[in-house]
């Protein structure tokens, strides 16, 4: 995408300008987008992002520009431009950029119906109207549905001062729907799917899986009671419900974190952090996976990265500048939403493994607590642990049964007690896609875990 | 500091191609400067740049709409962006009420000068004042990092232009530093963080910014639950802006018409206390402050709920279409997004309490909520949030309190209220509101 020449000259010119490091991150990136109501075509968008990012690191510092022209005067302008506040103490010697990998072998299946090929828009909307079609057939409560799909091209290429060349094309695509059920109140129920392929997506696709799994949700949620409150057992169901261990630990353990010790377990390598039935790992190898890369922003290759194994700290997700400011070994985790972030250390495909114990164990063991059959998303304080997140389908238990559905529930703990207040561990491990917000913007991130159960969490509900 | 930001762009060609096709289009142009610093124990951490452009175009072509986006401007990317947006507008559903807005209502004129104050403070004066406000927030013992923290200035231009002659435009400025400070003591840590916004750098009280986070922080580093149960609250006012923003949806007369909003049957009805009146008002002078929409509508100030009474919802010109009415001037899009409505700046009219009354007997003061992201649903109009602040009692905070969630219904909460007599913005200064007694809501704790 980028003249190799010029992408030298401009590395040249950033180590000449005292820089200790210098990367070109240049991203062309297609989206289309179709989005429904009901069985009508809502909005159809497409477009195309071009940017370039230059990083330069001058000891811990980093300095980070970004422009939509390729242009080498432009590119000089912008290295002088962030260079410009930099009082100099040295100058590097100009090293011959040697190009060590010219193209990246993707890992995964390559996409055979990609975005750059056709947009398939029809398929699209026909699918859409088939989820619809599904979830109004399930009752004459739901009214409303809202569906999309999402296809997305990532064409990155990254230049370094360290003579590294690399490349790779990342093709995306998701779907969802959410039904609306009306009764003397609303309710929501939704699902979605999607990974690292083209709109080949389409035959792991069922409009009766999507349009059933919406409406049975939103006809769970539209009989649901006010959720009891106070601290109790909850058991967490798989999929989604990983979005637990995302939030109340792989945030901690990214060095983006862990290197300001603005994380609880930055000084818990090798300790015990999580109860010892608990293994997790970060990953981006899974074929195909909504999380998965070939290469990171930082053109690493990516790997796995045992977070956890049986409870104790085993590893830190880490990036280069990470790297530079703890001395952990990179593990391939520099991501950035597009050129216009920095890389940082993010999480790919991230999961507690499956274990032994069965649902049906699980929530008989409780005597008072809750079954969080569906999880929403959440939010962490790296520096305190304190994390929350949301229910989206749950239900009250008393004396080892399900009673009710309940409604408006979030779940909110530290990250060091929850870790070891998991008692059970389920065998039914599934993944789930997501974006993951952070300082390097939003990531297309897997959760995943089998059903779990937690001795102890605050459940905050509305019942009075 | 940088240069000044032009909004040079000739349309005419992407016009041309669209009226060949027997179209019409709105274009809206994007262009911004931003500078950006974070710094680490005294020194620099992060610095970083931009000055970027993107173009989006809206075709209405048969009835149906079409979006597309580029941020490439060379001849052939800007000619494939007006193909796909017309390919796009093909699958679109008929749609007659998406026109484009009559010349009537076009906003003629210009945008405040005001708005536009390009940056004097040099970057490293710049730098200078971040190292000083975090050394302020470091000056406490207990205050052990700050691990977040940034000063951003920022010059924003948007045009719109459309095939029936439209050509308007707006300069604007921002500046704005956050910092959050991380508080240990004891075996407790505590972590809290805020904002100050201005037009320029020297619209910001940095000062203040320091000593309530640092206040905050060591506050709460002995918080604990409460016990559960339910509680009158009062949110600070960026809190009570949250919760507006995230059922903000209430207010949008596209989301009635999808079926989506709660409202959608309520007009002339009660749906709040009777004190309760709610204005969306962009002639407000702050960084809401509005003179066109993303149509290049006219910005009004619109009335949306007097005296507990809903008055009408906001529309766009499609809305307004559909339902026989007249646009609010609340069109918004950006170069990437169909046509929806927002607000432009909501203001909550003072009441009649005194904030001494309205402050009697115990509640809950919340100063932080979590996860307002993931806890609301703002179809059902359920939330649960995680929360901190104080218990208090006339006026008089008596502990600190952390580790507890809210939750309630928007809807419901809304005629549960008391209002007090008055007004504070907001951290971003878009949200203006009186103190606002929230009553009766489900505290979880321990």
């Amino acid at each position: 995408m980028l003249q190799s020449h010029i992408a030298n000259d401009v590395i040249d010119h950033a180590l000449a300008s005292g820089a200790e490091f210098a990367e070109l991150f240049i991203e062309h990136n297609i989206l289309a987008h179709v989005s429904t109501l009901n069985d009508q075509v809502e909005a159809v968008r497409s477009g195309i992002d071009f940017g370039i990012g230059v990083r330069l690191l001058f000891g811990f510092e980093v300095f980070y520009g970004y422009t939509n022209s390729k242009q080498k005067k432009d590119l000089i302008d912008l290295v002088n431009q962030l260079t410009a506040i930099k009082i100099l103490t040295k100058t590097n010697n100009i090293r011959p950029l040697i190009v060590v990998s010219p193209s990246t072998q993707s890992l995964h299946r390559l996409a055979s119906k990609p975005l750059s090929q056709g947009a398939y828009n029809s398929e699209k909307v026909l699918f859409l109207q088939q989820a619809n079609q599904v979830a109004k057939q399930a009752s004459q409560l739901i009214k409303t549905t809202k569906g999309f799909v999402l296809q997305r091209e990532q064409s990155v290429e990254i230049y370094n001062s360290e003579g590294l060349h690399a490349s790779d094309t990342r093709h995306y695509a998701r779907a969802g729907l959410t039904a609306i059920a009306v009764d003397k109140t609303q309710a929501t129920g939704s699902w979605n799917t999607g990974g690292l392929v083209g709109w080949e997506l389409q035959d792991d696709l069922q409009a009766d899986v999507m349009g059933g799994e919406a409406s049975r949700q939103a006809l769970v949620n539209i009989r649901a009671k006010p959720c009891p409150s106070g601290t109790m057992p909850v058991v967490i169901g798989s999929r989604f419900g990983g979005v637990i261990f995302h939030e109340a630990c792989g945030h901690l353990l990214e060095t983006t974190a862990v290197a300001k010790q603005a994380s609880v377990f930055h000084d818990k390598m090798g300790q015990a952090i999580a109860s010892s039935c608990v293994n997790a790992v970060d990953e981006g190898l899974t074929a195909n996976a909504w999380g998965s890369i070939t290469i990171d922003d930082e053109g690493m290759a990516t790997q796995r990265t045992q977070l956890i194994k049986d409870g104790i700290l085993n590893q830190f997700l880490v990036d280069k500048v990470g790297a530079l400011q703890t001395g952990y070994q990179r593990t391939g985790s520099g991501r950035r939403e597009s050129y216009r972030y920095a890389p940082a250390s993010r999480m790919r495909n991230t999961y507690i493994e499956a274990g032994s114990d069965t649902v049906e164990d699980m929530i008989a063991s409780i005597d008072r607590g809750l079954y969080a059959r569906h999880m929403g998303g959440g939010s962490v304080q790296p520096g305190t642990g304190e994390f929350n997140f949301a229910v989206t389908e749950g239900y009250y238990v008393e004396k080892g049964k399900i009673q009710y559905p309940v409604k408006a529930a979030t779940l909110i703990s530290t990250g060091p007690k929850v870790l070891k207040s998991i008692s059970m561990v389920g065998t039914d491990f599934n993944l789930a896609c997501g974006m993951c917000g952070s300082v390097s913007g939003a990531v297309p991130t897997t959760v995943g875990q089998p059903t779990l159960k937690v001795d102890a969490i605050l459940v905050g509900g509305n019942a009075k | 500091m940088t240069s000044q930001l032009e909004l040079s762009f000739d349309p005419s060609g992407l016009f041309k191609k669209v009226t060949q096709a027997h179209a019409e289009a709105d274009v809206i142009f994007l262009s911004s400067k931003t500078l950006n610093f974070k710094v680490s124990k005294g020194n620099l951490e992060a610095y970083k740049v931009n000055a970027t452009s993107r173009i989006g175009i809206r075709v209405i072509h048969n009835e149906r709409v079409g979006i597309a986006y580029s941020e490439s401007f060379d001849t052939q990317s800007l000619s494939l962006m007006v193909d796909q947006a017309l390919e796009n507008a093909a699958i679109s559903k008929k749609d007659s009420h998406q026109i484009l807005p009559n010349k009537s209502i076009l906003f003629k004129g210009e945008s405040p000068s005001a708005w536009y104050q390009p940056e004097v403070a040099s970057e490293s004066e710049l730098l200078e004042q971040l190292k000083a406000l975090e050394s302020q927030v470091l000056s406490h013992k207990y205050v052990k990092s700050c691990p977040h923290n940034g000063l951003t200035t920022s010059q924003t231009g948007c045009r719109i232009w459309s095939s029936h002659g439209l050509d308007v435009q707006s300069l604007t400025s921002t500046s704005s530093a956050f910092i959050y400070a991380l508080a240990e003591a004891n075996g407790h840590n505590s972590m809290e963080g805020g904002r100050s916004c201005g037009r320029t750098f020297a619209d910001l009280d940095l000062n203040k910014l320091a000593q309530e986070v640092q206040t905050e922080a060591i506050q709460l580093l002995d918080g604990a639950p409460v016990t559960t149960g339910t509680y009158d609250v009062i949110l600070s006012a960026d809190c009570l802006a949250q919760l507006f923003q995230v059922f903000s949806m209430i207010f949008s007369g596209k989301s009635a018409l999808d079926g989506l909003n709660p409202w959608r049957n309520r007009l002339a009805q009660s749906v709040a206390f009777s004190e309760l009146t709610i204005i969306d008002k962009p002639s407000l002078p702050s960084l809401g402050q509005a003179v066109f929409d993303s149509e290049g509508v006219a910005c009004q100030d619109t009335v949306i709920v007097q005296e507990g009474i809903l008055k009408t919802l906001l529309h766009n010109t499609a809305t307004a279409q559909e339902l026989n009415i007249n646009t609010t001037g609340n069109g918004s899009r950006s170069t990437k997004s169909p046509l929806s409505v927002e607000p432009h700046q909501l203001c909550l009219a003072r009441g009649m309490t005194t904030v001494s009354s309205l402050q009697a007997g115990q509640y809950l003061e919340i100063t932080s909520l979590t996860g307002t992201h993931s806890g609301a649903n703002s179809v059902s109009c359920d939330f649960s949030f995680g929360a901190a602040g104080y218990l208090c009692r006339n006026g008089v905070r008596q502990q600190p309190v952390r580790g507890i969630t809210l939750a309630a219904n928007f809807y419901e909460l809304l005629h549960k209220i008391a209002i007090g007599d008055d007004h504070r913005w907001d951290s971003d200064q878009q949200f203006l509101a009186p103190s606002v007694r929230l009553q009766g809501v489900c505290v979880a704790g321990s």
